[in-house]
């Protein structure tokens, strides 16, 4: 299984992302449900490790930024979720 | 990572996602700006080809374009302030700027292969297209019954042509902002 993917909030965060555009960071923390530092910190792992990309922009001169997945991050998902599949089908 | 974890996780994302695929939603306001802007644009053509008034009244059909494409604009930049562009929203998006590009490249670029009422009825043709298309991607009725009023009038229009513009015109009212006006009365 993809390590980086065994955290909740990290998986919360792509499975957000996988049909979007876009998110921005303040949608992601209001649907997951966590606090800015910790999602900044998961996002960080997964803008490092490739599988998110980060846009800075700017809004009525406000500071945003976005999300995107990226095709890395959409082929670890997939994968990952067949293989958690795959280990309740083996557990049934 | 054991079972019972996995199931927890494939329950979040099958909720993520769930949710992600509610009703897509298609903004009512640029249907109603452009099908009333297009009536303008072909009623001016026909009081000024067939009916022949005063070639000063493209000045009003100008008015209308440029109009559309400010409030469009300025549309567009509220947008911005979004939180999140689903990947529908993205096709859309290009689906209508493409038509809208491909319509006005043809009209600058070929005005002799596209003359007269072949321009309106290009026009007519690109954005019944590209509504027929969004409506399908969005599953959306009032926007494929608009795109086929569209391409209907277009049919209706070469059986009456010294009437043409008025035709394509309430094509556009009809196809266009009726689907608009659909739209928003459904939202609400």
């Amino acid at each position: 299984m993809d390590e980086l993917l065994l955290s909740k909030i990290r998986l919360g965060a792509i499975a957000e992302l996988l049909n979007a555009d876009w998110v921005t960071f303040g949608a992601l923390q209001k649907s997951i449900g966590t606090t800015n530092g910790n999602l900044g910190a998961h996002l960080a792992k997964l803008v490092d490790a490739g599988y998110v990309s980060e846009e800075k922009t700017f809004v009525e001169r406000r500071p945003q930024t976005r999300y995107r997945l990226t095709q890395i991050g959409r082929g670890a998902f997939v994968k990952h979720v067949t293989e958690m599949q795959a280990l309740l089908k083996r557990a049934q | 990572m054991d079972a019972s974890e996995a199931q927890d996780h494939i329950e979040m994302v099958d909720r993520i996602l769930t949710r992600a695929e509610g009703p897509l939603c298609l903004s009512a306001f640029p249907f109603i700006i452009w099908g009333l802007a297009g009536a303008v644009m072909n009623v001016v053509v026909q009081l000024v080809i067939v009916q022949h008034y005063t070639v000063w009244l493209y000045a009003v059909a100008a008015g209308a374009l440029l109009l559309a494409v400010g409030l469009s604009i300025v549309w567009g930049q509220r947008l911005r302030g979004a939180e999140r562009r689903t990947l529908v929203d993205r096709q859309v998006f290009y689906a209508f700027n493409m038509a809208w590009v491909i319509a006005f490249i043809a009209q600058i670029g070929a005005p002799n292969i596209f003359a007269q009422w072949a321009q309106a009825g290009l026009w007519l043709l690109m954005y019944g297209a590209a509504m027929i298309f969004v409506a399908i991607l969005v599953r959306s009725l009032p926007v494929f019954i608009g795109g086929f009023i569209l391409l209907a009038a277009l049919v209706v229009a070469n059986f009456l042509l010294p009437f043409a513009g008025y035709v394509l015109a309430a094509g556009d009212v009809i196809g266009m902002t009726g689907a608009g006006i659909a739209l928003y009365a459904t939202r609400r």
